[in-house]
């Protein structure tokens, strides 16, 4: 038994999750993502709400100032779910279906030149890897990897099946979905919401609006005015658990058919078919969402995103790209390879219809 | 000399008729085996001088791989020459002992013959057995003991001698990797203590390993030869070359090579570092106590709060206590308030989480199991009680969580549950007033500000509101914190708390089982920790001081637990978004087989995944039968059983069926993930394997019981009860040309299986109504209703390797029951009987008027109708307690008898098969009872009518009944 000091327990803690407290402390997305990954690893199934809790409620003493941790924290459980590492999903309990989030199994994905991604967790906090073979891993903002000239060895798919781990395919992997036009995509949605529940008496508090500029991803939600109608994304409330994505048919300010997301829960999360319903609106509206390419060094580029990222972009980036403090009012933005950018750009241009600005002073061919 | 007396010898075993060339070969080999003998003599008695304590194995035999080539020639030239091995009795053990080595966990004759020409006709099981008996007297061989040896008197001497059979290499490497880290100096010192470790975890293994494993000094000198093979000075107490040869065929594959390197190299550090048990490490006094208590929360079902309990995962129990592993993993277990019980082995996983709906049982013992005796039950008591009331929850996101100490805080939402309702009323921060199983609840929001009334309703309630200081966990998220007073933490983690206080103080004084220490107080909020504790649980407990020479002014208690982090299985847990689970978990093959594994899945609601079957043989990659079946989960456990039925009883898959020696399940999904599970066939002394020609079906016996034949006997399905006598003959197949029941015994080992001819040759063949079986009649006594018990237990337990097996079996269990009621029921029952079988349903008027005219069977009649108007409708457990109420009184009472009368009734009326196991003694009370009052069995038989009417049968159970399925 001893007293101690809140900066005493700060390095013991970073210094448990793996790190070095002389380099790294809170503050960095590596350090949270592996305390999320703990978090949930001890204490899920659980609500997104209870497992920000569970990583913010013992840590918070310990800091001066809260800072933007809480928010950190949000947005690297949503890339922790973008990237497989965790799972958010409805799971009936009681008669009731309700959103959890749980582990995603221990696997690992062959991205190429060397490189393979680290995807799950164990449950009990138990390490991916065992103590040997820990010091392969290289956290690179929430992902984990392993490379080739790390590891020593030619065969590290054959080091990590025998850890327990299960490759998956990178193509199953990313996800991406067929490519369709933007028009085509609503109207199939526009289908659903036809097809789906009446919804008189149904309370949607936030609406998605198209008409707001697509570079302030925050400001395009307000609450539903009486002059909103059509086909309408929107959130709902529910009993437990976070708001449900639905897309609406509304009129005159009230939904009158709905369809919660996903739609296809076999593939994508809500909130995936949710970002690229509003990339459709948007592209459908003649204002598609923009991505801005900009020069960084080493003869990388800058890749900056104004939206939120469904899985199978995260999913590109963590393949393709290194995560970079925000540029401007981007709200995430990568560093990557000239020789990846078309790709990346592709990608992006045939599942989410956006336009690209570049801004490059030597612009790749 | 020797060559003429050789010649002389080779002519007399080979006949005056053999070659010269044949008289030869038979002399080399003859005196090859001398000379082997004479090697192996001095080797194994060098061996005994260095090792006088310590067994000698004889897979320790040091020959060269060229020396074992020769030793192999020349058994084999000895067996096909039908040569004894009374002078060169070292050579044939060795023999022997290299086919264990070497076998893949099969059977073990049946290899032996394939290895060894002219074994089926020349060899002598029993003159090995003396060979081995003689080695352990003479040359302090070991002696195998146990179960396993006795059922299998002569294979278990080379199996064991062998020491770890290539098959089993893989399974002890990967058991040792995953408890490297718990290896300690003192473990590896003593090859028992370890041995007792290895088979203490392997209960997950193969039922093949855990037989090798119940070896505990075996397996223990093994893994410590391999496990400290490379260090200085240590003597491995087995022979360098054996653990060699041991090590480098381990090696063969990339993985066990590197679980035994890793698990070598903790065992170099815990040498090295001297690391000793847990509880040395951490200089505690005593060894702390793993939590076994239930997790009490609250849940919210039809909008109304239900109590469930978290059962705790007994493993870490039960690897320290044998008899309570064995107990766990053979008998199902009843906890107090829930209606069903828990399937075997439940409780060794981790998520059992039952709703208690007829009970709270404060203050008692959670768990008995099913049947048991009080021996039984103190295993379990001692560690799984339920907390007395009154029961205070903290509802937090719907759920609540119980509150040990109960605190309430200011602002804060509980339920409070407790057997009085008259403390509260009229307070207005208390509502929500509802029944919960037998107790009250109320939720309480407790006011911001508590005035001196509210605190007193407080304290009339049990509870009191939170003292001036209170203990936050602080650090890395642990296993859970209830806000309060209690939370777990895992294995090798900092425990830390910050003290929170809404006064000034000026020291605490924190206390715990290890001592106490100071906490002087400068900052705002102070921070202490623990360390990192060993696991188990313990108290801490704070006293506030606001100076130093005051009394304290506050004082609070939290509970600590430190728990082991439970290694991840292939079937996935709880925590992840698929997980699969066969009920019971770990079944045995034949389990599977009959149809009695349920196959649950759990994870996201509607979502799609592939389910995958497939069938090997053990020692091959080859894959006999795939199977895939698309479905949405989750599965329960019913609709589970239904697909795994389907699947066993799909043609081609059932087919290969008998054939595989293991059966993977898998289920896939491209985003969430892939898991499987891999049920083994068990090794069993006999065992029927069918095969199907154009007209007749034939089944061929494995035999592994070694010294005494089996006599086998046929039961056709039309006379089920008729006992035909089979010729059998080792090695050749039976031929049958009807359906029916083939029995093989010895003594009290026995295998069944319902064969079903090619062509079915009348209904009966497929079991449907009016396709009789018939039963000899006789009058009821209790000795006539036990050998119709077995009979049915027979037919229900033997293997069914078709579907229209099952049908058949349905059809004779029927049969079975009918004849019951019938012969208890007397001349106008049996009438009924005879008429629900032949049509499948009697009108319900004659029903009633058969059950009797007397008094009390109008009155029991009236009864039953009365309480039980729609007897299909009401669940086992219900049914069953108020039909053995309706018995009490027409029966004064059963004293001596643990099962009630109503109970035993009912299933001698549906599934008399699921009495096979009550004592012969109560037994005949309760049949006695019965017969004395045959009213019973006509009340009960109705019901059974009644339930079978409306309950469709699951077509993929050879239950006999709809809705009657006892478990």
């Amino acid at each position: 038994m001893s007293q101690l000091t809140a900066s005493e327990l700060i390095r013991t803690s970073v210094a448990d999750l793996g790190f070095d407290p002389d380099y790294v402390d809170f503050s960095s997305t590596e350090v949270i993502a592996e305390a999320v990954r703990r978090a949930a690893s001890l204490r899920s199934p659980l609500s997104r709400a209870a497992l920000k809790r569970a990583v913010l409620e013992p840590l918070l003493p310990l800091l001066q100032q809260a800072g933007d941790l809480p928010d950190q924290v949000h947005d690297v459980i949503d890339e922790l779910l973008g990237l497989g590492d965790l799972v958010e999903r409805s799971i009936e309990r009681d008669g009731t279906d309700r959103k959890f989030i749980l582990l995603g199994m221990p696997r690992f994905v062959v991205l190429g030149e060397g490189t393979i991604a680290i995807v799950g967790c164990r449950p009990d906090a138990m390490p991916m890897l065992n103590e040997e073979l820990a010091s392969w891993i290289d956290f690179v903002g929430s992902g984990r990897f392993v490379s080739q000239f790390a590891s020593h060895t030619d065969d590290i798919g054959s080091v990590l099946r025998s850890e327990g781990l299960v490759e998956l395919q990178l193509r199953s992997w990313v996800g991406l979905p067929a490519p369709a036009d933007a028009d085509d995509y609503l109207n199939g949605m526009r289908q659903r919401v036809q097809s789906g529940l009446r919804a008189h008496g149904v309370q949607i508090t936030e609406v998605f609006d198209p008409s707001t500029p697509s570079t302030y991803y925050r400001g395009r939600w307000r609450s539903p005015r009486p002059s909103d109608g059509g086909l309408t994304l929107g959130r709902r409330p529910q009993a437990y658990g976070s708001d449900l994505w639905s897309l609406a048919a509304f009129q005159d300010g009230s939904p009158v058919r709905l369809t919660d997301l996903p739609t296809d829960a076999d593939s994508y999360r809500g909130c995936d078919e949710a970002w690229r319903i509003m990339a459709a609106m948007d592209a459908s509206s003649g204002s598609a969402q923009s991505i801005v390419l900009s020069d960084h060094i080493n003869g990388r580029v800058v890749l900056s995103l104004f939206s939120p990222p469904p899985s199978w972009v995260q999913r590109t980036m963590a393949h393709l790209a290194s995560p970079l403090p925000r540029v401007g009012r981007a709200l995430l933005s990568y560093s990557l390879p000239v020789a990846v950018i078309d790709e990346v750009v592709r990608t992006l241009e045939t599942t989410m219809w956006v336009t690209c600005e570049d801004t490059r002073k030597a612009k790749s061919k | 000399m020797t060559f003429v007396a050789a010649a002389e010898f080779g002519q007399m075993r080979l006949g005056h008729g053999a070659s010269k060339r044949e008289i030869l070969t038979s002399v080399k080999s003859r005196l090859e085996l001398d000379k082997l003998q004479g090697r192996l003599e001095n080797h194994f008695s060098a061996l005994r001088a260095h090792r006088p304590t310590l067994p000698i194995f004889a897979i320790e035999h040091g020959l060269s791989e060229g020396e074992l080539d020769l030793l192999r020639a020349a058994v084999r030239q000895a067996i096909s020459d039908r040569m004894t091995f009374r002078s060169t009795p070292l050579p044939m053990l060795v023999y022997a002992t290299e086919i264990g080595y070497g076998y893949d966990g099969g059977e073990y004759w049946q290899t032996f013959a394939r290895e060894t020409p002219h074994w089926a006709q020349n060899g002598n099981r029993n003159a090995l057995r003396q060979q081995f008996e003689r080695f352990a007297s003479d040359r302090g061989g070991f002696r195998p003991t146990g179960d396993w040896a006795r059922t299998f008197s002569i294979i278990s001497w080379p199996i064991s001698h062998a020491i770890l059979p290539r098959v089993y290499q893989r399974q002890l490497a990967q058991l040792l990797y995953e408890l490297r880290t718990r290896l300690t100096r003192d473990l590896l010192a003593d090859p028992i203590q370890l041995g007792q470790f290895i088979a203490a975890h392997s209960w997950e293994a193969s039922e093949r390993f855990q037989q090798q494993a119940s070896n505990h000094a075996v397996i223990g000198q093994v893994a410590r030869s391999l496990l400290v093979a490379d260090l200085p000075d240590e003597d491995t107490g087995l022979l360098e070359s054996t653990v060699r040869r041991i090590a480098s065929d381990l090696s063969q594959t990339r993985d066990a090579r590197r679980w035994l390197e890793a698990a070598q190299h903790q065992s170099r550090t815990a040498f090295a570092t001297g690391r000793t048990s847990s509880s040395q490490r951490a200089g505690n006094a005593r060894e702390p106590q793993v939590s076994l208590d239930p997790v009490v929360h609250l849940r919210k079902v039809m909008d109304r709060w239900s109590v469930h309990v978290r059962l705790p995962d007994f493993r870490q129990a039960a690897e320290s206590q044998p008899e309570l592993l064995d107990a766990l993993s053979t008998k199902r277990v009843s906890v107090a308030g829930a209606k069903s019980l828990l399937a075997r082995r439940a409780l060794l996983f981790a998520g059992a989480d039952p709703q208690l709906t007829l009970e709270i049982p404060l203050g008692k013992p959670l768990l008995t199991f099913e049947g048991s005796n009080d021996t039984l039950d103190g295993l379990l008591a001692p560690h799984c009680r339920f907390p007395n009331g009154p029961l205070l929850f903290r509802i937090q996101e719907g759920e609540g969580v119980l509150v040990k100490g109960r605190h309430v805080r200011p602002g804060c939402l509980y339920v409070l549950l407790s057997s009085e309702d008259n403390h509260d009323r009229g307070v207005s921060w208390i509502t929500g007033r509802e029944q919960v199983a037998d107790l009250f609840s109320r939720e309480l929001l407790v006011p911001e500000r508590l005035a001196p009334e509210d605190i007193l309703t407080l304290s009339n309630l049990g509870l009191s509101a939170q003292t001036t200081i209170r203990l936050e966990p602080v650090g890395l998220t642990n296993f859970g914190w209830d806000g309060e007073d209690v939370a777990a933490w895992p294995e090798n983690q900092e425990v830390a708390f910050a003290v929170v206080s809404d006064r000034r103080l000026s020291s605490l004084i924190v206390s715990t089982n290890a001592g106490a220490f100071r906490v002087e107080l400068e900052e705002q909020q102070p921070l202490f920790s623990l360390g990192r504790p060993v696991v188990g649980r313990f108290q801490i407990r704070v006293e506030a001081f606001e100076s130093d020479d005051t009394p304290a002014v506050a004082n609070t208690k939290f509970d600590v637990e430190v728990k082991r982090p439970q290694r991840r299985s292939t079937s996935g847990s709880l925590r992840e978004a698929i997980a699969l689970h066969l009920v019971p978990p770990a079944p045995r093959f034949t389990e599977i087989q009959n149809g009695e594994v349920g196959l649950e899945i759990t994870g996201p609601t509607n979502v799609r995944i592939k389910l995958r079957f497939e069938l090997h043989q053990r020692g091959s990659s080859e894959t006999l039968a795939v199977l895939t079946n698309s479905v949405r989960l989750p599965v329960d456990e019913r609709r589970g059983k239904a697909i795994l039925s389907a699947t066993l009883r799909d043609d081609t898959f059932g087919r290969q069926l008998e054939r595989a020696d293991l059966l993977t399940v898998s289920a896939e999904h491209p985003d969430l993930g892939v898991v499987s599970t891999t049920v083994e066939r068990e090794f069993v002394p006999l065992r029927w394997i069918m095969s199907g020609g154009q007209d007749e079906i034939s089944a061929y016996l494995v035999d592994n019981v070694d010294d005494r034949l089996p006599t086998v006997r046929f039961y056709s399905a039309q006379t089920p009860d008729v006992c035909e006598d089979v010729e059998y003959h080792p090695e050749v197949a039976v031929g049958i040309e009807k359906a029916g029941l083939l029995l093989a015994e010895i003594d009290d080992i026995h295998a069944a299986i319902v064969i079903m001819p090619t062509r079915l040759l009348n209904l009966a063949d497929l079991g449907g109504h009016g396709a009789d079986a018939r039963l000899v009649q006789q009058r009821a006594t209790s000795a006539r209703l036990q050998e119709l018990v077995q009979l049915a237990s027979t037919w229900r337990s033997a293997t069914k390797p078709r579907f229209d097996a099952s049908l058949t079996t349905r059809s004779v269990l029927r049969a079975v029951a009918a004849e019951i009621g019938a012969s208890i029921g007397g001349k106008d029952w049996a009438r009924v009987e005879h008429e629900h079988r032949g049509r499948g349903r009697c009108p319900t008027e004659r029903i009633h008027a058969a059950i009797g005219t007397s008094r009390n069977a109008q009155l029991a009649r009236t009864a039953l109708l009365r309480r039980l108007p729609t007897p299909s409708s009401v669940e086992l457990p219900d049914l069953t307690r108020t039909f053995s109420s309706i018995c009490g009184s027409l029966v004064a009472g059963t004293p001596g008898a643990a099962m009630p009368l109503g109970e035993f009734c009912l299933r001698l009326a549906s599934a008399p098969s699921t009495l096979a196991d009550l004592s012969d003694s109560e037994f005949q009370l309760l049949a006695n009872e019965v017969i004395a009052n045959p009213v019973i069995i006509r009340l009960a038989r109705s019901l059974v009518f009644a339930i079978d009417r409306d309950q469709e049968v699951d077509v993929n159970s050879d239950t006999a009944y709809g809705g009657l399925v006892w478990t």
